[in-house]
């Protein structure tokens, strides 16, 4: 296979230039022999070198033979100089390891779409004004009331969902005595099915939960929390959770693909006026429009 | 005719053809066989041998062995291949060919 031993000779190149070498030095051993004047026959061969060379372009890959040179080159500059070797090899895995947490900021930010129903129709409200401080503000913060005003105003026109940022609170389960620490946070009740959120077990909530008064509040918990907390059993459904001075009920989990842009939640429950925290003046609640059509 | 190159590809019929007769010689063996069956016309020029020798290794028309020799030395051993007969053949056709058309010429002229 004259390809392959032409690969395999790059690999071999000072046994391959001792070969011919040595084949050039017994002819002119032989010529001599015969009684031919030794510089004579040298004459002819011309410089063995450039014998040498011509007989080596022919048995060797010239393309390899560079490349493999110019990679033995390189590997001794490096062993050469050891100290700006490793500040370079630092440096580049410096840059790489950057760079590809940047990407990975900007690729969950920027290029993967919230992983939600028709995510290029949902929009932030924000608001803009003068402060009581008399500086400018910006805001995507709204109390309950103005939200439900929003929500009554363009009622036929766009969905309007409200999601409270997380808290870390102190809840119990059932008569279970041990306080736990978990994220808990209010949404209006048409906020999963405005995303196209599916349940992963039980129900989510109904858009009628946080508009018409009831009595038994309920909660819904996210799945990272139904496995983390519960190692996934199916019998959480109707169990009762207490949150400060009110029992919840778990009517079901969301489906995995679902995370909150802050990246965890663990429970959410229908942000409700008749819910305290929620009709307290203070609270505040990021409002997205959901547009049917844009 | 003092270089035997001066035709293209006559030194690789000459080499096959001698390769063909008496197989199992090394270089100086052959330019010394060229030189004797031509009756002392054709002197190939040892510069010339071995590339031309080392190109027909790695095409496959010849193969090379190492042999130990009285004296201690390795001598290199030229053999034909498969191949190699193939392209004797060839090499033949068309050196009768090329002959033939220059002899008409001559003759025409």
């Amino acid at each position: 296979m004259p390809f392959w031993s032409r690969i395999a000779n790059v690999f071999r190149g000072d046994s391959l230039s001792r070969e011919i070498d040595e084949e050039l030095n017994t002819h002119i051993e032989e010529a001599i022999g015969q009684g031919r004047d030794p510089a004579e026959v040298r004459k002819t061969f011309g410089s063995s070198l450039r014998q040498r060379e011509a007989s080596r372009d022919i048995k060797v890959a010239n393309w390899l033979d560079s490349v493999w040179a110019d990679a033995v080159f390189g590997w001794r500059q490096l062993v050469k100089r050891k100290v700006s070797s490793t500040a370079a090899v630092l440096s580049l895995a410096l840059a790489l390891g950057a760079s590809t947490s940047v990407f990975r900021v900007i690729d969950a930010l920027l290029l993967r779409p919230l992983p939600v129903a028709a995510p290029e129709h949902l929009y932030a409200l924000i608001h803009e004004g003068i402060d009581f401080d008399g500086t400018f503000q910006k805001s995507d913060g709204w109390v309950y009331p103005m939200f439900q005003q929003m929500r009554a105003a363009i009622r036929d026109q766009a969905e309007t969902i409200a999601i409270s940022s997380a808290t870390r609170s102190e809840i119990k389960y059932g008569s279970d005595q041990d306080v736990e620490k978990a994220c808990v946070q209010y949404v209006s009740g048409w906020m999963f099915g405005a995303l196209g959120i599916r349940p992963a077990l039980g129900r989510l909530l109904a858009s009628s939960e946080d508009t018409e008064p009831r009595h038994s509040p309920v909660a819904v918990i996210s799945f990272d929390y139904w496995t983390r907390r519960f190692a996934r059993d199916t019998k959480i459904v109707g169990h009762s959770v207490r949150i400060g001075d009110d029992l919840y009920t778990i009517v079901g989990v969301a489906e995995e693909r679902y995370r909150h842009r802050a990246g965890r939640y663990d429970r959410h429950f229908p942000a409700d006026d008749d819910e305290p925290e929620c009709s307290a003046a203070g609270f505040l609640l990021d409002s997205y429009v959901s547009a049917a059509e844009a | 005719m003092r270089r035997t190159d001066s035709l293209q590809g006559s030194l690789d019929l000459l080499v096959l053809k001698i390769l063909s007769r008496r197989p199992g010689i090394h270089g100086y063996a052959i330019l010394a066989a060229i030189r004797e069956c031509s009756g002392d016309v054709l002197r190939v020029e040892e510069g010339s041998l071995y590339p031309a020798l080392h190109r027909m290794e790695e095409a496959g028309w010849i193969r090379a062995e190492w042999v130990e020799k009285e004296n201690g030395r390795r001598a290199r051993n030229y053999e034909l291949t498969g191949a190699g007969k193939k392209q004797l053949a060839c090499e033949e056709t068309r050196w009768q060919t090329v002959t033939s058309g220059v002899n008409r010429v001559l003759r025409m002229a």
